[in-house]
């Protein structure tokens, strides 16, 4: 009962705005325990309530500017990430890139290589006859002789 | 942008806004009041401060426009914004009283209250700044801040009481 009392003197405090931070904290505490209030101050008890609901949201928007941050540091993360691995990549790919594929088969070896190309290049090579046939027409040929 | 910021880049614009707002509001108690919102406003924008690139200019613009609107609302009324509200109050207890959950109503209540009212009671009652603090955001004195708090909470309970009472008659 006579905690009622003081609470009631500090409800009367609270609606002149003269009570401090901690003195608020107590009202609330009080309104969210307390049973069976007297019907007079029966009506602070949502008012409290709400404040505390509010309170405890009102902490959200440090932890989004936190949760922002913590999104820059993983963006970071992830584009060293994606640096290393296209850097690892192209040094990887670079010291493997001599290599020739001879009948289907992947092979380093430089005379084989060499001597394949050769045979090949003999299956394409031509005459200087072949290559005025492919360039002058049939016809003006004709007249040209 | 945080407390020790806002103290360098918003408190020392508190004149010249003083200025702005007594030349658009007769009434320097109205200039007064608009200013008060405005820094609180402010301070409920401070992140959005550190985006801003001419924070002066934006200071500015919003004083003006918080006049304008309360030079509005005193001329299509005649009565200040206290009593407008009052006024107002019959509505609310209208719509308020068939909501179930009374944390709801405190809401409700607590949203239609006049913009200063309702900052500064969140300010105290919700965000946890003594009122000393509240008088240094918004460069006023603790005794406003006081008053303020008061009609706002004095207010609060009217209407919820009312509500209430308007509600177990039915």
């Amino acid at each position: 009962m006579k905690k009622v009392k003081n609470i009631k003197v500090l409800l009367d405090k609270y609606l002149e705005g003269e009570t401090s931070h901690t003195e608020e904290l107590e009202l609330r505490r009080f309104f969210a325990t307390a049973k069976h209030l007297p019907e007079e101050i029966a009506a602070y008890k949502p008012l409290f309530a709400y404040f505390d609901k509010e309170a405890m949201t009102e902490r959200q928007p440090h932890s989004s500017r936190k949760l922002y941050f913590r999104y820059t540091w993983s963006a970071i993360a992830a584009s060293i990430f994606l640096f290393l691995s296209i850097a690892g990549y192209t040094g990887y790919s670079h010291q493997n890139k001599d290599y020739v594929i001879i009948n289907g088969e992947k092979s380093t070896d430089v005379r084989l290589a060499k001597e394949q190309a050769r045979k090949a290049f003999a299956e394409v090579s031509f005459s200087k006859e072949d290559i005025a046939d492919d360039l002058i027409p049939q016809d003006m040929k004709e007249t040209v002789q | 942008m945080e407390l020790k910021e806002f103290k360098i880049e918003v408190l020392p614009l508190r004149g010249k806004m003083s200025g702005l707002a007594r030349k658009i509001l007769s009434d320097p108690t109205d200039a007064e009041d608009a200013v008060q919102e405005v820094m609180m406003k402010l301070w409920d924008k401070r992140q959005q401060l550190d985006d801003c690139r001419n924070v002066e200019a934006f200071v500015m613009t919003m004083t003006h426009h918080t006049c304008i609107d309360m030079e509005r609302v005193k001329k299509t009324g005649a009565m200040s914004t206290d009593d407008l509200q009052l006024a107002d109050t019959g509505n609310s207890v209208d719509q308020l009283y068939e909501l179930k959950d009374e944390v709801e109503i405190i809401r409700h209540i607590i949203d239609t209250l006049p913009e200063l009212q309702r900052n500064t009671i969140r300010m105290k009652d919700i965000e946890g700044y003594e009122n000393e603090e509240i008088a240094e955001i918004t460069g006023s004195n603790v005794e406003t801040v006081r008053s303020n708090l008061s009609r706002a909470r004095k207010k609060v309970k009217t209407i919820y009481l009312m509500t209430i009472k308007k509600r177990n008659n039915i």
